[in-house]
């Protein structure tokens, strides 16, 4: 079997007239860390949305392939159930839906089991004690009242719990503190096992210095510019992204 | 004959056709076995005579005195076919803290309810009430509240629908620093007819209130929502507030919202804030892309709207029973 996880090929998608992707290929393999960096507007998040299936988003071209199945037509709720996950750049409140709750049918329907409620929730407190997150959280509406660390914390913990063979995480790590970054790296590292894989779209070298990244790609106006090693993320730390455009003029 | 209920305090435009609701007069009870549970034995069903003294022609009732309550009251009703017309007086005593949950099943042709409270000093009683497990044509529930000072009375209802349901709820703030406040959730399906009257006078000094409603119709569901703060005079450094919140299912469902505040005093805060929606893109997305199907989800976003009420009430086989109603809700 081939070791390929995601194959998204050629990919253009628009939202109302706009077309944000203009043609945007990936391939992760099983086990690797890759980053999507590029200026604020670029495409990051739609790009993260499109793989994710969100309705918003109409894909005009191109295919999206996953353990060699072809997802394209596949609704989110599917694509979940085959192991993506998308860590929303914005998470959603959802007054009258406890945190624990919406985690426990979340991963009743990803695994198609049942998850009895004593056994679940002595693992989902093991996930928050590890994130250092308080457990009465749990019992709180999802995502309400949350400061914006901890809404992001909310996330990895149901990354955390729904162990996805590839996370998708939206800036996760923007507006984080320095031991919260640290936290959160830890998170992903703990899913990370040889085999599952992650998609990082970060702004910050902090949390690519945990993460060991092995391959950077720069998105710029809807089109990948580059891809290359984690030796890009320095440059682009130190000289922004002018540089790519300009070279790609040429 | 037909009567006229709900009348709102202050009509406006006929057409818009919120200004009362109408209800069909019985000529005469339908007979049917009528059974009526009630969880603590201190408390006393109301002689039929009684009833009968009061202007209010009732088949059952129970007259409370929340000093005699060893804790949470049940009372159940439960019709197989006949009319039911239940009347209960609630004292809630100088000083006590207590809690009734009041249900009602089976098949109830014409349902009648009211509830009179008087809450003294000092009190603070929690009254809640499920509608709709029975199956009814035609269904009023009343409550008549009167809060002293420094009382506090909270009304937890669910309305799970009936051909056609009216609630109403007129609560005097009397006492100085006394509250109220209502906190309800709605389902409506098929063609289901809900009006819905809360009517709060802040007669007393430093006064606090308030509402709120919120819940889900689908098919071709109508819900008229009429809530009423009125701030008499007296009722100076009194607080009010509203709030309602409709999810929309269906195209087909009518939603008409009647806040109405109303002052004649000066010193006073009162607010409202009406919301009316399809559901939101996002929220389904969100929960979608954790893997749970879009019924499901649908199912999770229309459960979320009366969580708040239901994870009030204290009786595990009642919140069983709200999540098999909503199962349902959604299939149909
Ligand atoms: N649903 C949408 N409707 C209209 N425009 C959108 C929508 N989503 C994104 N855009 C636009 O597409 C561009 C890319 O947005 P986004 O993917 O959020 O960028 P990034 O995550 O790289 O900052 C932006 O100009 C944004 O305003
Ligand atoms: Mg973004």
């Amino acid at each position: 079997m081939s070791d390929i996880l995601l194959e998204v090929s050629d990919i253009r998608a628009s939202a109302g007239d706009k077309e944000i992707l203009k043609g945007v290929s990936l391939i992760i393999k099983k086990g690797e860390v890759h980053v999507l960096m590029g200026p604020n507007g670029a495409g990051k998040s739609t790009f993260a949305n499109v793989i994710m299936a969100h309705p918003g988003y109409t894909v005009t071209k191109g295919s999206i392939f996953f353990e060699g199945a072809d997802i394209s037509r596949e609704s989110a709720d599917q694509r979940a159930r085959r192991g993506i996950f998308m860590s929303f750049q914005q998470a959603v409140e959802i007054p009258g839906i406890t945190l624990e709750n919406f985690i426990r049918s979340s991963k009743a329907a990803v695994t198609g089991q049942n998850q009895p409620i004593l056994k679940f929730r002595k693992q989902l407190y093991s996930y928050m004690d590890a994130l250092d997150m308080k457990r009465a959280y749990a019992g709180r509406y999802l995502n309400v009242g949350f400061s914006g660390g901890e809404k992001k914390k909310s996330e990895i913990l149901q990354m955390s719990a729904l162990e996805p063979k590839l996370a998708i995480l939206d800036e996760t790590d923007s507006g984080l503190d320095v031991d919260a970054v640290k936290i959160v790296s830890e998170g992903v590292k703990r899913l990370l096992d040889g085999e599952r894989s992650v998609l990082i779209i970060t702004h910050h070298q902090r949390i690519l210095q945990a993460l060991a990244p092995d391959f950077v790609h720069v998105l710029v106006g809807g089109r990948i510019l580059m891809d290359s090693g984690a030796s890009l993320v320095e440059k682009i730390a130190s000289e922004g992204y002018k540089w790519l455009s300009e070279e790609a003029l040429v | 004959m037909q009567v006229k209920t709900n009348v709102l305090p202050a009509p406006t435009w006929r057409y818009i056709g919120v200004n009362y609701d109408t209800i069909e007069q019985l000529e005469k009870f339908r007979q049917g076995n009528i059974m009526a549970k009630c969880s603590d034995p201190a408390v006393k069903a109301i002689a039929p005579e009684k009833i009968a003294e009061s202007d209010a022609s009732a088949n059952c009732g129970y007259m409370i005195d929340t000093a005699e309550l060893s804790g949470t009251l049940r009372i159940e009703y439960f019709s197989d076919g006949g009319d039911l017309a239940d009347y209960s007086i609630i004292t809630a005593r100088e000083g006590t803290d207590a809690m009734a949950v009041f249900t009602c099943g089976g098949d109830v042709h014409f349902h009648n309810g009211l509830t009179r409270i008087i809450a003294e000093k000092n009190s603070r009683l929690t009254l809640i009430k499920i509608h709709g497990f029975a199956r009814s044509e035609q269904a009023v529930d009343s409550i008549l509240a009167n809060v002293g000072e420094n009382a506090e009375l909270n009304i937890i209802s669910l309305e799970l629908g009936g051909a056609h349901s009216l609630t109403n709820y007129q609560i005097e703030l009397d006492g100085e620093a006394s509250r109220a406040f209502i906190d309800s959730a709605c389902l409506a399906k098929g063609r289901e007819v809900m009006d819905i009257s809360y009517r709060i006078n802040h007669r007393g000094k430093n006064s606090v209130s308030s509402i709120t409603c919120s819940g889900a119709l689908k098919g071709q569901a109508r819900k008229t929502f009429k809530g009423t703060l009125d701030f008499r005079k007296g009722s100076s450094g009194s607080k009010g507030s509203e709030i309602e919140n409709v999810t929309l299912l269906d195209r087909g469902v009518v939603s008409r919202s009647v806040p109405i505040i109303l002052c004649t005093e000066d010193d006073v805060e009162g607010s409202h804030a009406a919301s009316a929606g399809r559901i939101d893109e996002d929220v389904l997305f969100y929960i979608t892309s954790r893997g749970i199907p879009m019924e499901e989800a649908r199912r999770l976003i229309v459960f979320s709207k009366i969580a708040p009420v239901v994870d009030k009430i204290p009786f595990e086989d009642l919140r069983d029973g709200v999540n098999i109603y909503l199962e349902n809700y959604m299939c149909d």
